[in-house]
């Protein structure tokens, strides 16, 4: 079996979403911790397109996009499917990642300019927050029923980076009595043993993000 | 076999990459065409959450998002495969048609801009697809090597598209000069039955 590395940093939630998809897979793999601010020259020589992370590494090959990563790992290891069996099932899936690739960039970034630009980034997430509320989750326990799948983990950053997010913009997005389903899929997927035992800690995060801000 | 319904405007490139990987792979389907300024009760009802074009309809099921219904088509027909079959190989196509998705910005930069910010939006775009073409094109005839695929399909309006705003904004970007090899792939790709003449004038 090639060996599976991950170069990745922490906090990202980005190098996250392929832990989880590895740990859950059971597949091993070695880590390696980037520094952004120096980027090792395998990180260079791997991702020469956008020299970021998360790169995945397997038996020498690189794939980069940590989405693109969790559809090479389905397809290259299917023992304990991310995803679902039925095509239309898979197209929703991979629809409401999309919705989330597409949308949740704005939370990241306009909630940290100001004035007119952080009140639209604020209603545009609110909007975001209400779409998924209402149309994607349904009566499931996760996104695509009652197991974990790559749109839980394209999802996973609501479960802790949203908080850190919240506080260090000043601004309460999240209300658990607004949203009582997403409330209940962060708590879900928190307990989940394998996302449980890889999350990063609230406090710790808010010192690393407050230093970068 | 259940009927496909194709919900489309036709300006608009996203709804022909669906009409060509229907085509490719044979499969007969009904065309709708939108207007977008009068959105239809079926549109509403497909697609909640944009409200936009263009939308598969298989059977009952509606799928939205041009990218998420192409991997629909290639799954539900698997015959003329449109990916291919090593998952390194298909990383790699999903990774190209993924840097599309995050030119967009570029490409829209370069059609609203005007006089200082038009040359930079051009000098970003050609920087852009440099990266394409040297390291997703290369020297294949078109991204899925001697037939055209996803990647192609993904960035088939590039050449017709990019062609009527360069006229529009008298700034040429795509050129035998600057990506040849770019600029023979849209030239290719333009002469496949499948795509030409597909494209009204813009």
């Amino acid at each position: 079996m090639a060996e599976v590395k991950l170069l990745g940093t922490w906090p990202s939630p980005f190098s996250y979403r392929v832990i989880w998809a590895l740990k859950l897979k059971g597949i091993p793999y070695e880590y390696f911790e980037e520094d952004l601010s120096n980027k090792s020259p395998l990180l260079l020589q791997c991702n020469p397109v956008h020299k970021k992370i998360p790169v995945l590494i397997h038996g020498g090959k690189s794939i980069c996009e940590s989405i693109v990563i969790l559809e090479y790992l389905e397809e290259t290891w299917p023992q304990n499917p991310l995803m679902p069996d039925d095509p239309y099932e898979r197209a929703i899936a991979r629809f409401w990642v999309k919705f989330v690739e597409e949308k949740g960039v704005e939370v990241w970034i306009k909630f940290f300019s100001s004035g007119e630009e952080k009140e639209k980034a604020v209603k545009d997430s609110l909007e975001m927050l209400k779409t998924i509320e209402e149309q994607a989750l349904g009566k499931k326990k996760f996104f695509c029923g009652d197991k974990i799948s790559s749109v839980d983990i394209a999802y996973g950053w609501m479960a802790r980076w949203l908080e850190v997010i919240e506080e260090l913009a000043g601004v309460k997005l999240f209300e658990p009595q607004k949203f009582p389903r997403l409330h209940a899929w962060m708590k879900d997927f928190e307990d989940e043993p394998v996302i449980k035992e890889n999350l990063p800690g609230h406090d710790e995060m808010l010192v690393y993000f407050k230093h970068k801000l | 076999m259940a009927e496909v319904k194709l919900y489309g405007f036709w300006p608009s490139p996203y709804s022909h990459r669906i009409i060509w990987a229907l085509k490719l792979k044979g499969v007969e389907y009904e065309y709708i065409e939108e207007d977008l300024s009068n959105k239809s009760e079926s549109l509403l009802k497909y697609n909640p959450v944009y409200k936009k074009t263009p939308v598969l309809v298989h059977g009952d099921k509606p799928i939205a998002e041009s990218l998420v219904i192409l991997e629909y088509i290639e799954e539900t027909w698997p015959e003329n495969p449109l990916l291919p079959k090593d998952p390194y190989e298909r990383a790699m196509a999903r990774f190209w048609i993924q840097y599309g998705v995050d030119t967009v910005a570029a490409l829209r930069a370069f059609y609203q801009g005007s006089g200082e910010e038009l040359e930079k939006a051009a000098t970003e775009l050609l920087e852009s697809l440099k990266i394409l073409e040297e390291q997703g094109l290369g020297d294949k005839r078109f991204f899925g090597g001697e037939s055209m695929n996803l990647v192609d399909i993904s960035y088939g309006a590039l050449g017709y598209w990019l062609a009527a705003v360069e006229e529009v904004k008298g700034v040429k970007v795509l050129e035998p000069s600057t990506l040849p090899r770019l600029h023979a792939w849209a030239k290719n790709l333009d002469e496949l039955p499948v795509v030409k003449g597909k494209h009204s004038g813009l």
